[in-house]
């Protein structure tokens, strides 16, 4: 399996002098093609700062970077836009849906910036598959939490990035449609061959990933498979 | 143009307002504008229809045409292909409160008016009316008096729509106009007030009292007219001062508001640069729908405004300041383009 994501000693630091704080402290870690990662941590832990520089949003202080082989660390803000838009689908906490787009129109947006031309049948199954082809014509408002993440997922997985970046998917989600929500990224990562990291701290919503890394002061631990 | 339209589709208040703002100082511009070339119209008409080469004055006269002092003698030594005196009294008609311009030329002067019923006039007491005055009701063959001269003047002929200094503009001979302005003093030579010439003219050089100017060096100076225009034009343009702001201050808001969308759409790779065409678009669709409908609301008012307020468009300058209005929208949309380009898109996750 190819790796996607690779992180080589990577070290984030903020401030200097007495108010230095090392965020991220030599991180190693590698994530392979269709593979389910979960990081679990407490907040301050580091798990954001993880998830912006894997994502390309802020630059690591040292150490080195690649997405599906492409250096990151060394590219300016432009470059690492199109890399971002090319490479990872997002899926936020709330949601990273526009408000004022109706569903479909979220995804004619991600044809505009790419100038691309096509036409929605590869949405609409992917629509389909989601179980959310009749919510094309909603505004994000008008859907419930559930909803508009698996709007979300759609959305992330319609660029077919190489990696998904999931950053408390289920935070605004009673226990129920969190657990659906994981295991459509979990079922998501295995058949559409998407690596997939999803940063979260509620513990239930990790078993059933193919790894689990403890984030702890700035360093990843991989626990033991319990299974 | 994609997310600009769906946007003002889904906060259709929030960019009604803004349009209605547009539109509002838009209209204001196009009335404005409309009234101050009406007015302007009103001033100049009389003069600019003369379509003359040179106007020559007196030259202690200060271009005004009223102050100049000219005679026959004068007008003899003047060469050109084509050329007539003029003599200008301000007067009123006696029983109305109508005040009018009384021009006395000669008979076949080139800078006659056409008819457009009527003849020209012959004899002494003879006078043609413009449109403007025949329409309070006066018809060939009525007689009218002017000022404190007794006799009664018979008109002959109606022109189309004529002002001068926002007067009707009534032609005479120079007889009947000698009479109407200095009545029965005895003169030694026929005065006039300028000389208006057509091609090839030129000036005696032995005779230096007189000086020539051209048809708008003579509107300029006409008294009042440079003042009111400045004055209109000077509101009209701090109007696109206005503009710019409400528009600017507007976007700014709006954007402030989005600010964390932005960070997303920037944390998923959309560029600065599409979504500041976006705010740019936006800027634009307001300016256009704004000035389109204030031009139309514009052109209604025109059709209702009472004949006491001369209302003039001139579509090449409506044009102009479309596209300055347009403009100045833009521009009032750039102020926030700074504001899109610093958001963070790391602002987008954690929290």
């Amino acid at each position: 399996m190819k790796d996607i994501l690779v992180m080589k000693n990577i070290v984030k630091t903020f401030g200097t002098g007495h108010t230095k704080v090392t965020a991220l402290k030599e991180i190693n870690f590698t994530v392979k093609q269709g593979e389910f990662v979960s990081i679990i941590g407490p907040s301050g832990s580091g798990k954001s700062t993880f998830l912006t520089i894997s994502g390309g949003l802020q630059t690591a202080t040292s150490g080195e970077i690649l997405i599906n082989g492409q250096t990151f660390s060394t590219l300016n803000e432009k470059k690492r836009a199109d890399l971002r838009f090319k490479e990872i689908g997002f899926i936020l906490q709330s949601s990273n849906l526009v408000p004022f787009l109706k569903v479909h129109e979220q995804f004619t947006l991600v044809k505009k910036v790419t100038k691309r031309k096509e036409d929605n049948t590869r949405l609409d199954s992917l629509l389909r598959s989601l179980d959310i082809y009749d919510l094309k014509e909603k505004y994000p408002r008008d859907l419930s939490g559930g909803e508009r993440q698996r709007v979300a997922i759609a959305r992330a997985l319609y660029n077919e990035p190489s990696l998904i970046l999931a950053d408390e998917p289920t935070a605004s989600l009673d226990t129920e449609h969190a657990y659906d929500v994981v295991n459509l990224l979990i079922k998501e990562a295995h058949e559409k061959q998407k690596a997939t990291i999803m940063v979260t701290h509620d513990e239930r919503m990790i078993q059933h990933s193919d790894r689990i890394f403890h984030m702890q002061d700035g360093q990843l631990v991989e626990k033991p498979f319990q299974q | 143009m994609f997310l600009a339209i769906k946007e003002m589709r889904y906060a259709k208040l929030r960019y009604g307002l803004i349009i209605g703002m547009m539109l509002l100082i838009a209209y204001v511009v196009f009335m404005l504008s409309g009234l101050a070339r009406g007015l302007a119209e009103e001033f100049k008409k009389g003069v600019e229809d003369w379509q003359a080469q040179e106007i020559i004055l007196s030259q202690e006269a200060n271009k005004t045409l009223t102050a100049s002092q000219l005679t026959m003698d004068d007008f003899d030594q003047i060469t050109a292909n084509q050329k007539a005196p003029i003599g200008i009294y301000n007067g009123a008609i006696k029983g109305t409160e109508q005040n009018v311009t009384v021009f006395g030329t000669t008979e076949k002067a080139f800078l006659l008016p056409t008819l457009i019923k009527g003849t020209r006039f012959k004899q002494n007491n003879e006078i043609i009316i413009p449109e403007n005055l025949a329409k309070d009701g006066y018809h060939i063959g009525d007689t009218i008096k002017i000022g404190s001269y007794p006799e009664a003047l018979t008109i002959v002929g109606i022109t189309s729509e004529n002002y001068y200094t926002v007067t009707p503009v009534i032609y005479t001979n120079l007889e009947t106009w000698t009479q109407l302005k200095f009545g029965d003093q005895p003169l030694n030579n026929q005065p006039i007030n300028a000389v208006i010439t057509k091609e090839n003219t030129q000036l005696p050089s032995t005779n230096e009292k007189m000086t020539s100017l051209t048809t708008p060096e003579l509107i300029e100076n006409i008294p009042g007219y440079s003042a009111q225009n400045l004055t209109l034009d000077a509101m009209i343009y701090f109007l696109f001062v206005v503009a710019t702001a409400v528009v600017g201050i507007f976007m700014y808001v709006i954007t402030l508001q989005k600010t964390a969308i932005f960070g997303v759409m920037k944390a998923q790779g959309i560029r600065n640069s599409f979504l500041a065409n976006s705010l740019i678009a936006q800027a634009f669709i307001v300016g256009v729908i704004g000035v389109g409908l204030a031009i139309l609301l514009a052109f209604g008012t025109s059709l209702v405004l009472p004949d006491a307020m001369p209302f003039a468009i001139i579509w090449s300058q409506w044009a102009l300041y479309s596209g300055l209005l347009i403009s100045v929208a833009i521009i009032g949309g750039l102020f926030s383009i700074r504001t899109v380009t610093k958001v963070d898109p790391i602002t987008a996750i954690g929290g």
